[in-house]
């Protein structure tokens, strides 16, 4: 029961939370210059529009009002569950969004499992064998990894398995799994140079722990002791670490999405951006501002299971 | 410590890995052999087994060929799903489509068209004034929105009174003021044509549109893909290729990426293909690479609110400074055209003005405006036109041919920004040049000739240009009032040999369109916005 309250608890925490969020993503939005009225009026055929033009769509739009009415109407939609419609081209946002959202969800599942698999693996394998030129390669291979921009390694990665060996498609989504390899590569690379440096210096923390001792000396095999006591005990601090970094990608990758074709939540909101599409970019950071709270609530949780010293309600027992 | 258990984790990574790529694997092969299948069997029945045209053809463009149910058009009018009442020819001027011809009164108030007869939409109903009508009303209930051009009625058809059919095959539209060129407004999307089934009652679309185009839409997966397939009833001559896929990949190396990878076949759309890609596969027997005419201008907008540029010294001396040919081979790769005049070079009403470069009259003209004192002057280049055009380049050539005249002192500052802040700048006069590309909206130019030229335009205004001029101004209320056409084309005459002279801005470049294709297909042309679009698309071998 403890459990749920925590859980009651923390999501109520998160109503001022959003609020606070939903209030800077308004006002960075409105305070940056440029005004989305002349695109508004050059989609309906007003290539030339005159103040008039502008006024009556700016009226359009609810931009005449002041900012705490623009910023009350809106909030008062978005409790019932209605994001607007974009400025730019005037379609249904919450529709938009849950249009785009499995595909996101589905590109950051695969980029997460990535980054696991590759990332702590790797880890595990340069502690298992600190000091060897297996060790030194792979953490060459994971600083490399953390250096290079992830646009240009979609790019690389483009060339090499489209465009010459035709091995993956270059973009899109109609292939399948295929489609997903490359993105995944892409936007988990610096995530796998990071966790497995961080899973290595943890290991190699525990490893030292007296009670691998212990275990060594009753004889468990090192694949029990490495991973199911020395992996185990390091895993609060990587959970945390793939937590925000799987409520980062999950917000939408805009340059890997847009490099990819893929049609996500990232490339959207890109795309707002460029447009001044303020509905758009707040129900965005709206949502991606939740999704982040959520996980981080989640990671909590997990902290739990990881670790059985952590207990809800206080100290170790 | 033992080893084993590391080859155990390796091999699982490996196992998981072909795994992984595997899925995509398996799915390809399925999709191969069905595709396989489905192509014998349409092979069987094709009557030109030499070349089987059945088989699917891709291109990619950076944005949705079917933007879908939400768009004014559904899809762009290239993809041949639906037709115009009027087109173009060859020199831009109106040429029929679904209407024949067409006449109006003599004070141009009263426009009636003779629509074509025999004509079926694609799924079987008569083309007739009927479902002229239908679109009319539909109109009505716009403005609609659309990532090509907007429907709307008030600018497409302004002052429309009436319209009503005096048979089944001609309406007569009757407007409130004289339009002496309401036909070159209604050029294309201007006059667009639906199967009024496929109209919502808020006059979207209800499912896929319907026209009477050569294709029609098979499949369209919005931000993916779209598949149109030949319309064998098409009242005209078929189109050859059977089915074409348009993707959806918006970065332009990606896009690259995906022809040279054999993915794709073709590029299309706006910015297809940058210029030094179309280049590096320019000769290459694999690739075709086309170039058509293009209804954008590069301009190098100036502040003639301020100084320096409100000095008409100033700014043809800028003019003959600019080797323009200079910048097209040296940054666009030999692609796009020297720029004389205001007018796009696609306009029917395009008059050539002379493209001047003489360097030493040029410097000689500015040297007379700033003499020595020290001038500042603030080049803003926005970040999207900067994105698709090597604009940073061509304004670092400007920039040094300015800095580097002898005699001055002139230091000029790039500065990147959104083109929202860019234009709050120039509309505050907090600028000296910009360069921007202008588009044709209309084949009728009233409109562009009024908002750069005319005292109180609104591109005028928006841009800082400061430009008046009394005589642009009474040509242009003249033209207003024009009912002659032939008059309103030598008044455009006019105001682009003043446009020439007095240098509102500084055209520097006529675009052309780029696009490229594999050698695979063949009769692939690159025209944004034309009648024939893909029909004459095919396979070479």
């Amino acid at each position: 029961m403890p459990v749920v309250k925590y859980i009651v608890k923390r999501l109520l925490v998160m109503i001022p939370v959003l609020l606070g969020i939903s209030l800077a993503a308004f006002l960075l939005g409105h305070i940056a210059p440029g005004d989305p009225v002349d695109d508004a009026l050059a989609r309906i055929g007003v290539e030339f529009p005159t103040e008039e033009d502008r006024a009556e769509m700016r009226a359009k739009l609810g931009l005449d009002q002041s900012l705490p009415n623009q910023y009350l109407s809106w909030l008062s939609r978005v409790v019932r569950g209605d994001l607007g419609n974009s400025y730019y081209n005037n379609k249904d946002i919450a529709k938009e969004f849950r249009a785009r959202f499995p595909i996101t969800l589905k590109l950051s599942l695969s980029a997460l499992f990535t980054a696991v698999l590759l990332g702590v693996g790797g880890g595990v394998l340069m502690a298992a064998f600190r000091g060897s030129w297996l060790d030194k390669l792979l953490r060459s291979i994971s600083t490399l990894l953390l250096s290079i921009p992830g646009f240009w390694l979609a790019l690389f990665l483009i060339t090499v398995f489209a465009e010459q060996l035709h091995w993956l498609p270059t973009s899109g989504l109609d292939r399948g799994a295929a489609s997903l390899v490359l993105p995944s590569l892409a936007l988990a690379a610096a995530n796998v140079g990071m966790t497995s440096r961080l899973v290595r210096g943890n290991v190699i923390a525990q490893l030292g722990e007296q009670y691998i001792l212990v275990a060594n000396a009753k004889g468990l095999p090192q694949r029990v002791v490495v991973l199911g006591h020395a992996l185990r005990n390091s895993l609060v601090p990587i959970i945390t670490m793939i937590g925000n970094y799987f409520g980062g990608i999950l917000g939408g990758s805009t340059i890997i999405e847009t490099i990819f074709a893929i049609p996500g939540m990232g490339s959207y909101v890109l795309s707002a951006i460029q447009n001044r599409d303020y509905p758009v970019i707040q129900g965005y950071v709206l949502i991606t501002g939740a999704t982040f709270v959520l996980i981080n609530l989640a990671i909590d949780l997990l902290y739990i299971a990881a670790d059985p010293k952590i207990r809800v309600g206080g100290g170790a027992q | 410590m033992t080893r084993k258990p590391i080859f155990r984790l390796l091999a699982l990574v490996c196992v998981l890995a072909v795994f992984f790529g595997g899925c995509g694997a398996a799915q390809t092969a399925e999709t191969t052999a069905a595709a396989t299948q489905a192509t014998e069997t349409q092979a069987a029945e094709t009557q030109t087994p030499e070349i089987d045209q059945t088989r699917e053809i891709v291109f990619a463009a950076s944005r949705d060929q079917c933007p879908g149910e939400e768009d004014a058009h559904y899809a762009s009018m290239t993809l041949g799903i639906w037709e115009p009442l009027i087109t173009k020819d060859e020199s831009g001027k109106p040429a029929p489509a679904l209407a024949t011809d067409w006449s109006h009164n003599d004070e141009c108030t009263v426009w009636t068209f003779h629509l074509r007869q025999g004509v079926n939409f694609s799924n079987g109903v008569p083309f007739n004034a009927d479902a002229v009508l239908a679109n009319f009303d539909r109109m009505k209930k716009g403005p609609f929105d659309s990532s090509f051009y907007g429907i709307n009625i008030d600018t497409d058809y302004p002052g429309l009174v009436s319209y009503e059919k005096t048979d089944d095959y001609t309406i007569v539209l009757t407007f409130s003021d004289p339009l002496p060129l309401q036909d070159y407004t209604m050029v294309n999307y201007g006059s667009c044509i639906f199967e009024p089934s496929c109209f919502a009652e808020d006059g979207n679309f209800n499912g896929f549109a319907i026209g009477t185009g050569p294709y029609v839409v098979k499949e369209n997966v919005l931000g993916q893909y779209c598949v149109i397939e030949r319309n064998d009833n098409y009242w005209g001559e078929p189109a050859i290729a059977q089915t074409i896929r348009f993707k959806v990949i918006p970065d332009a190396d990606t896009r690259y990426a995906a022809l040279r990878a054999g993915e794709v076949h073709g590029l299309c759309d706006l910015g297809a293909i940058s210029p030094s890609q179309a280049a590096e596969i320019d000769g290459d027997p694999a690739y075709t690479v086309t170039l058509g005419t293009s209804g954008i201008t590069h301009f190098l907008n100036v502040n003639g609110g301020g100084f320096p540029f409100n000095d008409l010294r100033m700014r043809q001396g800028l003019s003959l400074l600019i080797d323009r040919q200079t910048i097209i081979d040296s940054f666009f790769n030999g692609y796009n055209l020297p720029a004389g005049g205001f007018l796009s070079y696609s306009s029917p009403f395009y008059e050539e003005q002379p493209v001047q470069h003489d360097a030493e009259k040029g410097a000689e003209l500015i040297r007379e405006v700033v003499g020595d004192q020290a001038v500042e002057l603030r080049f803003l280049l926005p970040n999207g036109d900067a994105n698709r055009y090597p604009y940073q380049e061509e304004a670092e050539y400007i920039q040094a041919l300015l800095e580097n005249i002898d005699g001055t002192n002139i230091k000029v500052n790039i500065e990147l920004m959104d083109w929202g802040p860019c234009k709050e700048e120039m509309a505050a006069g907090n600028y000296n040049m910009c360069l921007k590309i202008q588009g044709l909206p209309s084949a009728n130019p009233f409109s562009l000739f009024n908002s750069f030229m005319g005292s109180s335009g609104s591109t005028n205004k928006n841009y800082g240009l400061g430009y008046s001029n009394p005589e642009v101004d009474a040509l242009l209320a003249e033209a207003k009032d024009t009912l002659d056409a032939n008059h309103l084309a030598e008044i455009y005459n006019q105001l682009q040999e003043i446009s020439a002279a007095d240098l509102p801005n500084i055209p520097v470049m006529y675009s052309q369109e780029v696009a490229a294709c594999s050698s695979d297909i063949t009769g692939y042309e690159a025209t944004v916005y034309g009648l024939t679009g893909y029909t004459q698309v095919r396979w070479a071998k």
